[in-house]
C-alpha cells in the first residue's frame, strides 16, 4: 500500500513537474496563433522525452550512476566534455527564461513589475538549493504544479469545439494567413519545449539521490511513462483552451498573462488564484531544476562529489557552481530582455542542441556490457533510433528557420 | 567482476578500456575524483604493468587533446603556481577494490591528494555563507 | 489591443484579480505604444505617402490613447469608466481596420 502511494506521488510529481514555461509559453502562442495544428509537434515532442526520459532512467537505476558518469566513461573525454559545455551553456539560458517566468508569474498576482522580482526569485533559487531538502523541492513543487490542471477543467467550460480540437491535431492544416516558415519554427519551438536536456540530467541525477537500483526500474518507469504524456496533455490543454479564447480574437501571446486569459474566461478569480499557483510552482521548480543540473553535470563530469545528500562543506564545488549558474542567469535577466523572448530562444536553441544530448543516452542504454539484460531492446532501440533521425532534421533546420522567421514574426 | 591489488597484471587494453574515466570512491565512499589518465610501468620482460592512476586536470588535460588540452593544463598550473604540476598520483597499492560499478581506494581522500580544489573552495566560499558547514 | 479589451471586459464582470488585470492592460498599453513609436520612426517616401502616414498616425494615437484609458480605468476598478475606454477601443480598432484594407 505504500508503495503504491509513493509510486502514484513519483507520477504526480513527474506530470507537474514536466511543465515549465517554455511549455507555458510555447503552447499559449501555437494554440492562439495556430489553433490544434501544432498539436502534433507538442505530442512528439513528449513522446521524444518519454522515450529518452526512460533510456536516462533506466541506465541510472542499473549501472547506479547518473547519465553523466556515464556518458563521460562511455564516450570518451572529449565528447563528454563538448556535451557539457553545450549543455552548461544552454541551462544559463534556461535558467534564464524560468527566472523570467517566476516573475510573470508574480507580476501577476501583484501587478508588481518581473523586474523588481527578479533578484529576489534568484536569491530564492539558491536558497532553494543550498538548504532544503531535495525530496522537498521535487514534491512540493512537482504537486503544486498540478494546479495548471485547470487548463483541463478550463476546457470543459469554455465553448470548446471538441470535433474540431480533435481534427486539428489528427489533421493538421497551417491556418490561412500563416506562412509554412513560421508553422515549422513554432513546431520547433514545441518539441524544444518538451526536450529540454535539463529535464533528463535531473531526472536521472534525481534517482542517484533517491539511490535507485534495478529494483526501483518499476518506479523509474511509472514516473516517465505514465508522468511525463500526462504531463505533455497538460500542455496540450493549455494550447487547447487558447483556441476558443484568444483565436477568434486574434489575441496573439506576448506576455504570459495572455495565456492564462482562457482560464479567467472560464473559470473566474478562483481559476486565476490556482492557476497562478500552478505558475508559479512550474516555473520555480525549473528555475531550481536547471540550476541544480548545471552543478550536476559539471560534477560529474569531474568527478567531484555533488548532490544535496551531503552537507554544503562536502560539496562545494557542486554548490559554487550552482550558484555561479544562478548568478549568471539572474544578471542576464536583469538586462530587462523580455522574458517571452527569452524562452522562445531558449527552446528553439535547445531543439538544435538536442542531438548532443541524446545521442549519448541512445548509446549508453545500449551498451550491453553496462546494462546486462536491461540494455534497450529492438523495439526501443527502433523508437529511438527513428526518433533520433527526426531530432536531427529538427536541428539542421533550427538556425535557418530562426533567420528566415526573424524568430517567428 | 572484482580484482585484488596483488598481482596487477593487467593488459594496457583491459585497463584502458574498463578503468579510465570511472569514479575513484576513497575509504569512506566519498568520490575523490575520476580516472583521468593512467601510469604504467615496464616491467624486466618488457611487459607494460599497470603502476598509478592519475587524477586531476594535468592528467586530463593531454587526454582531451589539442588546443582545449593544453588550455585545460595551462588553467590548472594557473591555479597552483607553486605546486609541482604533475598530476595527482594513486598508487596501485592504494586501491582496495574495483568492479563494474565501483572504484575503491583504501586511503581516504585527503590522503590520496586530489581533494586540494575541493577544500580550498569549501575554506574559501562556502564556509563562508550562512549555513554552509 | 484586443487583449486589453477581453481583460477590461473580465473586470466588468467580477471575474478577475485587479492585480492580473493591470498587469496585462499596462503590457497591452505598452505594446502599442511600441507600435506607434515603430511606425513614427520610418521615413515616407512621397509627399501622399506623408498624409497617408499622418492620418494613420493620428488612428494609432487614438488607439494608444484607448489603451492608456483603459489601463487607468481597470486600475481605478472604475465600471463606468472602463465601459468608456472599451467604446473608445472598439471605435480605434475600427479604424485601424479601415486603414488595413
Amino acid at each position: 500500500m505504500k508503495r503504491l502511494l509513493n509510486l502514484t506521488l513519483g507520477v504526480m510529481t513527474a506530470i507537474g513537474g514536466f511543465v515549465d514555461i517554455g511549455n507555458l509559453v510555447t503552447s499559449g502562442i501555437t494554440g492562439a496563433r495556430f489553433g490544434m495544428s501544432l498539436a502534433w509537434a507538442l505530442l512528439l515532442g513528449t513522446a521524444g522525452m518519454t522515450l529518452y526520459g526512460e533510456m536516462a532512467g533506466r541506465v541510472t537505476a542499473v549501472s547506479r550512476r547518473p547519465i553523466f558518469h556515464v556518458v563521460r566513461e562511455r564516450l570518451g573525454v572529449r565528447t563528454a566534455m563538448v556535451n557539457l559545455v553545450a549543455s552548461l551553456l544552454l541551462n544559463v539560458l534556461t535558467l534564464a527564461a524560468e527566472i523570467g517566468g517566476v516573475g510573470l508569474a508574480l507580476a501577476l498576482a501583484s501587478s508588481i513589475n518581473y523586474i523588481l522580482w527578479v533578484p529576489i526569485i534568484g536569491f530564492l533559487v539558491w536558497f532553494f538549493i543550498w538548504k532544503v531538502p531535495f525530496a522537498v523541492i521535487e514534491r512540493v513543487f512537482g504537486l503544486l504544479g498540478l494546479a495548471l490542471m485547470v487548463f483541463v477543467v478550463a476546457l470543459f467550460h469554455l465553448h470548446t469545439h471538441w470535433h474540431a480540437l480533435a481534427s486539428g491535431i489528427v489533421n493538421p492544416v497551417v491556418p490561412s494567413g500563416e506562412g509554412h516558415p513560421t508553422w515549422w519554427f513554432y513546431a520547433i519551438s514545441l518539441i524544444g519545449a518538451a526536450l529540454v536536456p535539463y529535464q533528463v540530467f535531473f531526472f536521472s541525477s534525481g534517482g542517484i539521490e533517491e539511490k535507485w537500483s534495478v529494483e526501483h526500474l518499476g518506479e523509474m518507469r511509472a514516473n516517465a511513462l505514465i508522468g511525463f504524456p500526462l504531463g505533455g496533455l497538460l500542455s496540450l490543454a493549455i494550447m487547447a483552451a487558447a483556441v476558443p479564447v484568444l483565436q477568434p480574437r486574434s489575441i496573439g501571446v506576448n506576455h504570459l498573462g495572455e495565456v492564462g486569459l482562457p482560464v479567467i474566461a472560464a473559470l473566474g478569480k478562483v481559476g486565476l488564484i490556482i492557476m497562478l499557483l500552478g505558475f508559479f510552482a512550474a516555473t520555480f521548480a525549473a528555475a531550481v531544476e536547471s540550476a541544480m543540473s548545471s552543478g550536476y553535470i559539471t560534477a560529474q563530469y569531474l568527478g567531484w562529489s555533488w548532490g544535496k545528500q551531503v552537507r554544503p562543506s562536502q560539496a562545494p564545488r557542486f554548490h559554487v557552481v550552482c550558484l555561479i549558474t544562478v548568478l549568471l542567469g539572474t544578471a542576464f535577466m536583469l538586462t530587462t530582455v523580455d522574458p517571452v523572448k527569452v524562452t522562445l530562444v531558449s527552446v528553439v536553441l535547445g531543439a538544435a542542441a538536442i542531438p548532443l544530448t541524446f545521442f549519448p543516452i541512445l548509446v549508453v542504454a545500449n551498451d550491453r556490457r553496462l546494462m546486462g539484460k536491461h540494455a534497450n531492446g529492438r523495439i526501443v532501440n527502433a523508437l529511438g533510433f527513428a526518433f533520433f533521425v527526426v531530432i536531427v532534421a529538427v536541428s539542421v533546420a533550427t538556425l535557418p528557420l530562426l533567420f528566415i522567421t526573424k524568430a517567428g514574426q | 567482476m572484482t580484482a585484488d591489488t596483488s598481482g596487477w597484471g593487467i593488459p594496457v587494453g583491459y585497463a584502458n578500456e574498463f578503468l579510465l574515466d570511472r569514479e575513484i570512491l576513497d575509504k569512506d565512499d566519498t568520490p575523490v575524483g575520476k580516472v583521468d589518465d593512467l601510469d604504467f610501468e615496464i616491467l624486466p620482460d618488457g611487459s607494460p604493468v599497470l603502476s598509478a592512476i592519475l587524477c586531476g586536470p594535468t592528467a586530463l588535460g593531454p587526454r582531451l587533446g589539442g588546443r582545449l588540452g593544453t588550455w585545460w593544463v595551462s588553467i590548472a598550473r594557473r591555479l597552483r603556481p607553486n605546486d609541482d604540476p604533475t598530476p595527482v598520483h594513486v598508487g596501485i597499492d592504494d586501491v582496495d577494490h574495483v568492479d563494474r560499478e565501483t572504484l575503491r581506494l583504501r586511503i581516504t581522500g585527503s590522503n590520496a591528494g586530489t581533494l586540494r580544489l575541493q577544500r580550498w573552495v569549501d575554506a574559501k566560499i562556502v564556509k563562508r555563507i550562512p549555513g554552509g558547514e | 489591443m484586443a487583449t486589453a479589451q477581453l481583460m477590461a471586459d473580465e473586470v466588468l464582470r467580477g471575474r478577475t484579480t485587479l492585480a492580473y488585470a493591470d498587469t496585462v492592460v499596462t503590457d497591452a498599453e505598452n505594446d502599442v505604444s511600441a507600435v506607434q513609436t515603430a511606425f513614427d520612426t520610418r521615413q515616407p517616401p512621397d509627399a501622399t505617402s506623408i498624409t497617408l502616414r499622418d492620418e494613420f498616425d493620428n488612428v494609432l494615437q487614438d488607439a494608444v490613447t484607448a489603451a492608456q484609458d483603459l489601463r487607468i480605468a481597470v486600475r481605478r476598478d472604475d465600471a463606468h469608466a472602463i465601459r468608456d475606454g472599451l467604446d473608445e477601443a472598439a471605435k480605434a480598432v475600427a479604424q485601424l481596420q479601415r486603414y488595413s484594407r
